[in-house]
């Protein structure tokens, strides 16, 4: 059981995915001066179904390729990516929100569903959830930074998808707007649990949301393996809100040796 | 979870626009057009001469060629060329700039032709067209298409260069699927290109289409009636006529392409 202090919540929707990740090597070419250079080597991860994978590293340790090639955005690799059973429906929130502009609000999040689909009727719940009503027939571009990370979340879920990737999806926002979101993924993904691989360079959001984290490294040898540590996280859901404990985990898992 | 949907004014939407801006606007251009036509009689006093006519005078030829009913054929005849050959410049322009756009090679290739074609006087493409061709209605159109295509080609490149290649990811991970992604992701990023080289389009054509019109000795047309206007200096019927289309031109400009163009932008903040 992955999903954390799993009394209180009834999944309502398909399990996640089970995922296996085998990325022999990823090579980036030459460019402009830079020689070929390797950013992902031998990294092999079983990531178990509705569990909350978080990957942090450098920068340049090749996280976001990782997500690019997991969601098949990126194929130029050594390696594969093999689901359990058939390919997930696969979400995706990215850096910045990626919304069309000139689709509302409401637009946006119905344009992942195929026509007429059920999940559909959900788009007003959802759009309440994450604190939007009110905004469906909205553009984007007039909405705050932090409003179109909601909606892009939104998108995420109305999907119910059996992958969740998220690439650092609140960098650029202030604190409390960011542990907002933080707080509202978490809500959204105990109601609908699924498998989610998460980004991050921040440590403390890393052990509040994470069920395993696994460091990257930068590749400067060529005897270098990507995965620098691999750490399962067991906290409770009310330890999560505890700074106390946060703080220890966040020590022991990227302070100590 | 309850859909709390309701009653409470959403902070984030936008004021509609007021129409104080819309009535102001026409005001500000009534007020210039007058004092241009005062300009216009002033000057027309001053001179006193047959070669400089004032308002009046070009109201009257005007009245009287559309009481001949020279006017509405002449004005048809020319709009009917505009029309075909602004669509097939268009057509042409549009397909040849996605492709350029598309295809770096191709791009390479055939920039030089693009400029050189640019570059090339309206003058050369309409002699050139007349001996080649001959003297019939396809001519005309070919020529005045040929005119258009070079910079329609040009802004529908630069248009298919400016696609977003994250909302391209973003609708191959979500599985959009050819058609929603060339309806909801590349076509709202070309159109403003595409209504931009329409506008600019459409006051190049005209011009030329007169031009054609007159040197390549078409029996019909604002174009026609103007050289004809021109062999006897008579001035007054060349700007009653010139009056009429810059009128045709404008009311298809701020009643087709300026709200289609608005209606494009309408989700920019």
């Amino acid at each position: 059981m992955n999903a954390y202090d799993p009394p209180g919540a009834t999944p309502n929707t398909v399990l996640g995915a089970a995922l296996h990740i085998d990325v022999k090597a990823k090579t980036f070419p030459p460019v402009a001066g830079r020689p070929h250079h390797a950013v992902l080597r031998g990294l092999t991860l079983d990531v178990e179904p509705r569990s909350f994978l978080v990957v942090t590293g450098p920068s340049g340790c090749g996280k976001s390729t990782l997500l690019n090639i997991i969601a098949g955005l990126d194929t130029d690799y050594n390696g594969t990516i093999r689901f359990a059973g058939a390919a997930p429906r696969i979400a995706f929130m990215f850096q910045s929100p990626r919304l069309l502009p000139w689709r509302t609000v409401e637009q946006n999040i119905a344009l992942v569903l195929p026509d007429g689909d059920p999940r559909q009727a959900r788009i007003p719940e959802l759009l309440a959830s994450v604190g939007l009503s009110g905004a469906e027939t909205a553009y984007p571009e007039r909405l705050s930074l932090g409003m179109q990370r909601r909606v892009a979340i939104a998108r995420a879920f109305v999907l119910e998808p059996g992958l969740l990737l998220m690439d650092e999806p609140f960098v650029s926002l202030d604190d409390p707007t960011a542990d907002a979101l933080r707080a509202l993924v978490l809500d959204l993904w105990r109601h609908a649990p699924t498998t989610v691989v998460f980004v991050t360079h921040d440590r403390s959001e890393a052990v509040r949301l994470a069920t395993r984290i696994v460091q990257l490294r930068a590749l400067n040898s060529n005897a270098d393996l990507s995965v620098a540590r691999d750490t399962p996280v067991t906290l409770t859901l009310a330890e999560r809100n505890d700074p106390h404990a946060l703080a220890a985990l966040r020590a022991k898992v990227f302070d100590t040796p | 979870m309850t859909p709390a949907v309701t009653s409470h004014t959403p902070p984030f939407v936008m004021a509609p626009a007021t129409a104080p801006a819309w009535t102001q606007r026409l005001g500000w251009t009534a007020a210039s057009m007058l004092v241009l036509v005062l300009l216009w009689s002033l000057l027309a006093w001053i001179a006193n001469s047959r070669h400089g006519p004032g308002p009046l005078t070009v109201l009257n030829v005007l009245i009287h060629e559309a009481q001949t009913g020279t006017l509405w054929l002449s004005l048809a005849a020319t709009l009917a060329r505009v029309a075909v050959s602004f669509t097939i410049a268009m057509l042409i322009g549009s397909m040849i700039g996605l492709a350029l756009g598309r295809n770096d090679t191709a791009n390479r290739f055939f920039d030089p032709w693009l400029i050189l074609f640019l570059n090339l006087p309206a003058l050369v493409i309409i002699a050139l067209c007349y001996v080649w061709m001959g003297p019939w209605e396809t001519t005309a159109i070919t020529a005045v298409a040929l005119n258009k295509i070079p910079s329609a080609a040009v802004q529908m490149r630069e248009g298919t260069r400016a696609l977003s290649r994250d909302l391209d990811e973003m609708a191959l991970v979500y599985k959009f699927g050819w058609w929603k992604t060339l309806r909801h992701v590349t076509i709202p990023q070309l159109a403003p290109f595409f209504a931009a080289s329409a506008r600019s389009g459409l006051a190049l054509v005209w011009k030329i289409v007169l031009v054609v019109e007159a040197l390549g000795g078409h029996s019909v047309g604002v174009g026609h009636q103007i050289y004809t206007a021109f062999q006897s200096f008579d001035v007054a019927v060349i700007l009653a006529y010139a009056l009429a289309f810059i009128a045709v031109i404008q009311v298809i400009e701020s009643t087709l392409l300026q709200p289609w163009q608005d209606h494009l932008n309408r989700w920019k903040r």
